[in-house]
């Protein structure tokens, strides 16, 4: 009896040590990561920045009031230079440019976020697909991916809007879509590396379904490129909203987006650059801070991608 | 080499017609079109509503109307602008020499300032220098071009005498702004090719057996590590000079230079679809042309691969 005991013991305390054990192996993948993460002085900076911007975004009701300070008109303090009152000048109708500006972090940032999502989903869904099954299905999504791509996104882009016409909504998805050829291609890779996996047979011999091994065995192993491209394609994104809104295909006015207030600079650029220089501020500390991040992610994530 | 370049010709033809369907689908999408447009400029009766429907070819489906076009496109006809009444090839062609000269100008920018620098920053890894001059390629990358325009109009053409702020009467002068523009978003991610790549060589044998029969740091960083760098940094280079060749639109809205981008632009905001379809093809078939005359480069660049090609040939003997 007691000889019993102490075996159930032993395998309680082996099982106790795997699990432990498990965790440990988890626990040191992340921490490497984040280890690598911390380290790295650029991708800490894009961080606080990014967190910075979301902060903004996420409390611009609080600071300013929309409809006054935002859009509200005011003829009287129209093309003011930059002063301590309006620390970076209004515009031609009077409104304060500092407040569109951090108002317009919540436009700009979420049509980047927004738009990118739409790109992932779509383009992992396709890359997963092609990549797993290989065949005929692979050869149909790879060559549309070709044909997509095959035009310049920002063409693209102006193609869908000027189609669909120009809301939120539909920039969000134009640039969302002219994503998609990138994250295919980078799904279907990583998928074809994992699918031949001997774990991958052994889910396929105990009778799940090919949808969970793929949902829940393939992509999870998949993830890193995945998020990496998608923390890069973010800062892209912000770019190509921004771009469509100079031309006049973004987000409707009086909508303080980055952009459209570039664009409206553009009238100005003799008398009063202020109107180009801070929006276009903006977007460069905004663009970096991603780029810095997703680049910072990269090398945690694969320190040998590291020159 | 040339059954390669055959096959790849013929592999764009797909392509070709998937990005027609593509775009004439989508501008299908659009509420209104070019009689519409009309209609709201000037008031037409019924009648002359339906001539000029019939007249566009903007009656039956989609289908019909993409195929009756890629018969005529067989054939060499590009179709006519719905606005201006003249063939789209010719326009295209009309706008083609200065869009031809900001792609060069631009790429010409960007190698010369990238390839120093990323050449430069690699064989001072780690160091100080290393680190401004990555600094610097990763702002190049963030700044977004247009805005980059305006700023040099704002701090150059506006201060600086014989710089003009838009398009392409004068000369040299005209083209400098928009092709520092262009080359400054291309040296970002060229100097950073060009580095990575430098690293990947430097760290060779070869290099080392150069340098001990006595040859001077500067030739043995210039024929022997930049030149086997050189594949990565051609397939970036060409790559980026395919897309500014088939139109650097905002740079060319910002500018207002006269070129194929600004002509794209115009014909989707004004619902002219052979206009935009016909510009668009002829977009992806020089972005493909370029590319294949990259890829074929490579064989005159390193020996390796002609031997490559020279080995399938006498395989297939």
């Amino acid at each position: 009896m007691s000889s019993t005991n102490q075996h159930m013991q032993n395998c309680s305390t082996t099982n106790n040590q795997s699990i432990t054990g498990k965790q440990y192996v988890r626990q040191s993948r992340m921490r490497i990561v984040m280890h690598h993460l911390r380290k790295n002085k650029g991708a800490m900076v894009g961080l606080f920045i990014i967190l910075a911007i979301v902060f903004v975004a996420i409390f611009a009701d609080v600071i300013f009031d929309y409809d006054k300070d935002v859009v509200g008109i005011d003829i009287s303090r129209k093309l003011l230079g930059p002063s301590w009152e309006h620390p970076f000048g209004t515009d031609d109708l009077g409104r304060d440019i500092l407040s569109r500006i951090l108002y317009g972090s919540r436009f700009s940032v979420s049509v980047g976020v927004v738009a990118t999502l739409i790109g992932l989903g779509i383009g992992v869904i396709f890359g997963a697909i092609a990549g797993y099954y290989c065949g005929i299905a692979e050869d149909i999504i790879m060559r549309i991916n070709d044909v997509v791509s095959a035009v310049p996104s920002i063409l693209m882009g102006i193609v869908i809007v000027s189609a669909l016409g120009a809301t939120t909504f539909n920039l969000m998805l134009a640039i969302g879509i002219t994503s998609v050829p990138q994250f295919v291609r980078i799904t279907r890779a990583s998928v074809l590396t994992v699918r031949n996996q001997e774990y991958i047979e052994a889910l396929h011999a105990t009778g799940i379904s090919e949808f969970r091994i793929i949902a829940f065995h393939v992509l999870p192993n998949c993830l890193s490129p995945i998020i990496v491209q998608a923390t890069l394609r973010i800062a892209s994104a912000i770019i190509a909203a921004s771009s469509l809104s100079f031309l006049g295909l973004g987000v409707p006015a009086p909508a303080p987006e980055w952009g459209s207030m570039l664009s409206l600079g553009r009238q100005y650029v003799r008398t009063a650059s202020y109107l180009t220089i801070f929006p276009g501020l903006a977007i460069l500390i905004t663009v970096l801070a991603f780029n810095l991040l997703g680049d910072g992610l990269r090398d945690a994530i694969d320190p040998k991608l590291k020159k | 080499m040339l059954r390669y370049a055959i096959k790849r010709i013929l592999l764009m033809i797909p392509v070709i017609i998937g990005v027609s369907f593509l775009i004439f689908f989508i501008m299908d999408l659009a509420p209104g079109d070019i009689v519409d447009i009309k209609l709201a400029e000037e008031a037409l009766t019924f009648e002359e509503i339906e001539q000029l429907r019939e007249t566009y070819g903007l009656n039956g489906s989609v289908f019909t109307r993409y195929f009756s076009y890629m018969v005529n496109f067989v054939q060499g006809d590009l179709g006519t602008s719905l606005v201006s009444g003249r063939p789209v090839l010719d326009s295209y062609l009309e706008k083609m020499p200065a869009t031809i000269v900001l792609a060069c100008a631009s790429i010409f920018v960007s190698i010369m300032i990238s390839i120093p620098l990323g050449v430069y920053a690699a064989m001072k890894r780690g160091t100080f220098a290393d680190n401004a001059s990555m600094v610097l390629s990763f702002l190049g990358l963030s700044i977004p071009n247009f805005w980059l325009g305006l700023m040099l109009i704002i701090v150059v053409a506006l201060n600086v005498p014989g710089i003009p702020t838009g398009g392409f009467s004068k000369g040299i002068a005209s083209v400098i702004l928009p092709a520092i523009t262009v080359g400054t978003g291309l040296t970002a991610t060229l100097a950073r090719t060009t580095r990575s790549s430098m690293l990947d060589v430097l760290s060779q044998d070869y290099l080392r057996t150069e340098r001990a029969k006595g040859h001077k740091e500067i030739k043995v960083i210039m024929k022997y590590a930049l030149r086997n760098a050189l594949i990565p940094i051609i397939t970036i280079a060409g790559g980026q000079f395919a897309v500014t060749l088939g139109g650097a639109v905002l740079t060319e809205t910002v500018f207002s230079w006269p070129g194929v981008g600004r002509l794209i632009v115009d014909a989707v905001n004004s619902r002219d679809v052979p206009m935009a379809v016909g510009c668009i093809i002829l977009k992806s078939i020089t972005i493909g042309i370029v590319v294949l005359i990259v890829d074929l480069l490579y064989a005159v660049i390193d020996p390796r691969i002609k031997a490559q090609y020279g080995k399938r040939k006498r395989k297939q003997a």
